[in-house]
C-alpha cells in the first residue's frame, strides 16, 4: 500500500509522523510504502492513503481530494494511528 | 588515503549519510535494502538542501543590492532557512557536526537531568546549530571547540527549554504526553503569560470567530512566502529605479526581474525544505529508536503544527497579531533611522505567531491570543537586531534568524564571551 504523510511545510510534523506510521506498520507486519512531503505533493499523489494531522486532513477533505484521508489528533499515540489505519489495510 | 577520508567526511552530506548508516545498521530489523535506501536518501536530501540554499543566496543578493540602492539601509528578511542557507558554503561542516552532537547531547541531558524532553523538530535544531556555529566561530574558537560547545548548548536547550512551555501545554492538550519543540519557547511561554492578563475572558475563545477565506492563503507556506517576497522585491525595485535594476538583471526587463526573482526565491525555499525533510528522516528515525529504548519517561517535544488542531482559528489570530507587530517594527525602524530594517517573513509569522496565538488563547481567550502573538511579533522583529552585527560580519547578508530562543541564547553566549 502506498501512503503519503503530509504536513504544511513537509519538514517537521510529517517527518515525525512518518516515523510513527512506519513503526506501526512494521509492528503489525503491514506492507506500507510511505513517503512524506508538503501539501504541494497531494495533487500529484497516486496512491492509496493520505495521512496528516486532523486539522489539515479536514481542509484536504473540504478541498475535495479524492484519495482517502486520515487525520491524526495526537502524533505520539501509536494506538490512534493503528486504529485509524486498520480499515484501509489489505484493501 | 588520509587525504581522501578527510575530503570525504568534510562534506556535510557524506557526514550525515554516515550517521544515518550507523543508525540504520545498529537498528534491529533493518536489511541491506533499508540501509542503502536510508543512507543514500540522507545524502541526496542534504545535497538538495544545498541546491536550494545556493539559489536562495543568489536571489537574496539581488534583493540586497536593490534595497540598499533604493533606501540606503539594509533590508533584512527574517527567515532562518535563508540565513542558514547563506552559512552553508563556509560553515557547513561545523554546522552538521554541531547538529549531530546536539542530538546526542539532548539524549544525555534528558537522561541525567529532570528535563525529559527529546526535541524532534530537526529543522529547528539545524538552524540553531547554525546560529551557535556562527557565534562561536566569530569568537575565534577552532572547529573542534565550536562543535563541542555548540553541541552541548544545543543539547541542553533542546531538553530544558520545552519545560518553560509545559504548564501551558498541559492546558492546551489536556495531557502531559507531549511538549512543544520549536525554538521560540521563551516567546510561547511569554505569550501564555501575557494571555493570563485576560484570564477573566479566557472562555471567549478564538474558535468562535469566523475569518474571511483569503486569509487561509497564508496557511500554504509557498503562497505566504511568494506574496511577501513579491511585495518586497517590487518595493525594492521601484525604490532602486530602472537603471540600477537593469544593471543586475542580466538583460531581463526591469519590471519582470523582481517577479522572477521573488518566485525563484520561493521555489528555492520549497526545494530547501524538501531536502531538509528528506535528510532528517533517517536521523529522526534513529533518534526515536534510541530515546524510546534508553530514556525511560522521556517526553517528545514536537513541531508547532501538532498543537494547531487544538485551536485552528487561534493560529490565524496569532498570524495577524504577530505580522501586525512586524509591520509596526518596520515603521519604527524606519522612523527612528535604524541602520537596518527587519522584514517579517509570512511563513514565520504563520507558524511561530500562530503557535503564540494558541498559547495566548489557552489562558486569555481571543484577547490573549491577539496580545500574546503581538508581543511574539515584536520579539521576532527586534531581538534579531542585537545579533545582527555578529552575523553580518560572518557573511550573512540580507537575512537573519528571527526565532526568539536563538537570539536570547545567542546574546547570552555573547555576554559570556565578553567576560573573558
Amino acid at each position: 500500500m502506498k501512503v503519503l504523510v503530509t504536513c504544511r511545510n513537509g519538514m517537521g510534523t510529517s517527518t515525525m509522523l512518518t516515523v510513527q506510521v512506519r513503526n506501526v506498520a512494521s509492528k503489525n507486519g503491514w506492507d506500507v510504502d510511505c513517503e512524506h512531503a508538503s501539501l504541494d505533493a497531494v495533487g500529484s499523489f497516486r496512491g492509496d492513503l493520505i495521512i496528516s494531522l486532523s486539522d489539515v486532513a479536514k481542509e484536504l477533505e473540504d478541498e475535495g481530494v479524492k484519495t482517502p484521508i486520515i487525520g491524526i489528533d495526537s502524533l505520539m499515540d501509536s494506538n490512534e494511528i493503528e486504529r485509524k489505519m486498520t480499515p484501509y489495510i489489505g484493501k | 588515503m588520509l587525504k581522501f577520508l578527510i575530503s570525504l567526511f568534510s562534506s556535510p552530506a557524506i557526514l550525515l549519510g554516515a550517521v544515518a548508516f550507523i543508525g540504520l545498521v545498529s537498528q534491529k530489523g533493518k536489511d541491506a535494502t533499508d540501509v542503502t535506501k536510508g543512507t543514500i536518501k540522507t545524502i541526496v536530501g542534504f545535497l538538495i538542501f544545498q541546491i536550494g540554499a545556493s539559489t536562495i543566496t543568489t536571489t537574496l543578493q539581488s534583493f540586497n543590492v536593490l534595497f540598499k540602492e533604493g533606501f540606503h539601509i539594509h533590508g533584512v528578511i527574517a527567515a532562518p532557512e535563508a540565513a542558514t542557507a547563506m552559512a552553508q558554503g563556509k560553515y557547513g561542516f561545523v554546522v552538521a557536526l554541531t547538529l549531530i552532537l546536539g542530538f546526542a547531547m539532548n539524549l544525555v541531558f534528558a537522561r541525567i537531568t529532570p528535563f525529559k524532553n527529546i526535541f524532534f523538530t530537526g529543522g529547528h535544531s539545524l538552524f540553531f546549530a547554525c546560529v551557535l556555529a556562527l557565534i562561536l566561530k566569530f569568537e575565534g574558537l577552532n572547529d573542534l571547540w565550536a562543535i563541542i560547545f555548540g553541541g552541548a548548548i544545543l543539547g541542553f536547550c533542546s531538553t530544558a527549554l520545552p519545560a518553560l512551555c509545559q504548564p501551558f501545554m498541559r492546558k492546551i492538550t489536556g495531557g502531559d504526553a507531549q511538549a512543544i519543540g520549536h525554538f521560540n519557547m521563551i516567546g510561547y511561554a511569554t505569550s501564555g503569560l501575557v494571555g493570563t492578563l485576560f484570564k477573566k475572558h479566557a472562555d471567549e475563545t478564538t474558535e468562535n470567530i469566523k475569518f474571511p477565506k483569503f486569509l487561509s492563503l497564508f496557511k500554504d507556506f509557498i503562497i505566504g512566502v511568494a506574496i511577501v517576497m513579491l511585495i518586497m522585491f517590487y518595493i525594492a525595485t521601484f525604490a532602486a529605479g530602472q537603471v540600477a535594476t537593469a544593471k543586475i538583471s542580466g538583460g531581463v526587463h526591469w519590471l519582470v526581474f523582481p517577479l522572477i526573482q521573488a518566485l525563484t526565491f520561493t521555489a528555492a525555499m520549497s526545494v530547501l525544505m524538501y531536502g531538509v525533510g528528506m535528510f532528517l528522516e533517517e536521523i529522526t528515525n534513529a533518534f526515536v529508536a534510541i530515546s524510546t529504548k534508553y530514556i525511560p519517561g522521556s517526553r517528545p517535544a514536537l513541531d508547532v503544527p501538532t498543537i494547531f488542531p487544538y485551536a485552528p482559528t487561534a493560529v490565524l489570530v496569532g498570524f495577524i497579531g504577530s505580522y501586525a507587530a512586524g509591520l509596526l517594527g518596520i515603521v519604527i525602524m524606519t522612523v527612528f533611522h535604524f541602520s537596518t530594517v527587519i522584514i517579517p517573513a509570512a511563513h514565520i509569522c504563520f507558524f511561530s505567531g500562530g503557535a503564540a496565538g494558541v498559547f495566548g488563547n489557552s489562558t486569555g481567550g481571543w484577547r490573549g491570543a491577539l496580545a500574546g502573538s503581538f508581543v511574539m511579533g515584536l520579539m521576532l522583529s527586534f531581538l534579531p537586531l542585537l545579533l545582527l552585527p555578529v552575523l553580518q560580519q560572518m557573511g550573512i547578508q540580507g537575512s537573519t534568524f528571527p526565532n526568539v530562543d536563538y537570539n536570547v541564547i545567542g546574546i547570552l553566549l555573547k555576554q559570556v564571551f565578553s567576560i573573558f
